[in-house]
């Protein structure tokens, strides 16, 4: 596979909903091996998290009424916040200074995060918007 | 009973799995709404710890849904809630696929991508917000976070675990005298 072709690839498993690697798969899959190669990339993906998510979660029931568990846990808790916190900033840096983008970001954090209207009625209400907006840009 | 819950772990997850642009992580809000306070499936502390235990093992972070299903239903529903969100979004991405090299550098390709980046960006930061709130970590746990954050940031491959095991370890320290 040419590297341009992979860096295609790598957009549309950005753009398109799914975990972002699981699409990667079935894009490098689908061309390379067809269907079969699609289907058992994401199978390999995701069969050996299964199992060690679940372990993990059974180990944590098990032990959940430990105190030190409990501390142990909401200190993973905030760190993990912290690695979403870093995602979402170099997310927001990547974007630019661009006015629509940065309208189209704040709107989404007001209105899911702030207001806590349902997610899928404000993505369905603003990404027509926001891409009708894109589409216009790309003429210039 | 049962197949209700089944039933509606699927009902729930499916629409995320279409509309999780910019990746799983943009679903978090969502999820944590639906998983928490309409369905009571678990309280908030529970959330939280299998947000953190989905984001330690290796693997997307969204097996969060895995972990939610296990626990309101055993095998079945991590089944059923694993399937519910990677199955539809990678049927969609196959077919898209297929027909995208066709149209390949087209001027809708370009409002697309331009067009979602910022929503999946906007939903990132909401995903964060909605943890941030039911967390209850207190001042520390704010500090742990600005912490993880700054050393994500700055060594960039560091493995995610790691940083998870740091948090804990503080945590311990402070209250586990």
């Amino acid at each position: 596979m040419a590297d341009e072709e992979f860096v295609n690839g790598f957009t549309i498993a950005q753009i398109l909903p799914g975990a972002n690697v699981a699409n990667l798969i079935i894009y490098v899959g689908q061309r390379l091996f067809g269907p079969l190669g699609a289907i058992l990339g994401v199978s390999a993906l995701l069969i050996a998290p299964f199992f060690m998510v679940i372990g993990a979660v059974v180990c944590y029931q098990v032990l959940k009424s430990q105190h030190w568990l409990a501390a142990a846990m909401t200190g993973a808790s905030s760190a993990a916040i912290g690695l979403l916190l870093a995602m979402f900033i170099s997310n927001v840096r990547r974007i630019g200074r661009a006015w629509r983008p940065l309208v189209f970001v704040t709107a989404t954090v007001i209105g899911v995060g702030v207001f806590r209207w349902p997610l899928i009625a404000v993505v369905a209400v603003l990404a027509p918007i926001s891409i009708g907006l894109a589409w216009i840009e790309e003429r210039h | 009973m049962r197949d209700n819950i089944l039933l509606s772990l699927v009902v729930v997850f499916v629409p995320f799995s279409l509309i999780s642009v910019g990746g799983g992580p943009s679903i978090l809000a969502g999820i944590q709404r639906e998983a928490v306070e309409v369905h009571h499936w678990l309280n908030a502390k529970e959330f939280v710890d299998l947000f953190a235990i989905a984001r330690a093992v290796p693997g997307p972070g969204t097996m969060l849904v895995t972990a939610i299903g296990w626990h309101v239903a055993g095998w079945a529903g991590a089944l059923a809630a694993t399937l519910a969100l990677f199955v539809p979004s990678s049927i969609l991405c196959y077919w898209v696929v297929r027909v995208w090299h066709v149209h390949r550098g087209k001027r809708w390709h370009a409002a697309l991508e331009r067009g979602l980046a910022p929503i999946g960006v906007g939903l990132l930061g909401a995903g964060l917000i909605s943890v941030l709130r039911i967390v209850d970590a207190g001042w520390t746990g704010f500090g742990v976070t600005l912490g993880a954050g700054a050393v994500a940031a700055y060594s960039a491959g560091i493995q995610p675990i790691l940083i998870l095991l740091g948090g804990a370890t503080a945590f311990l320290l402070i209250y586990q005298p």
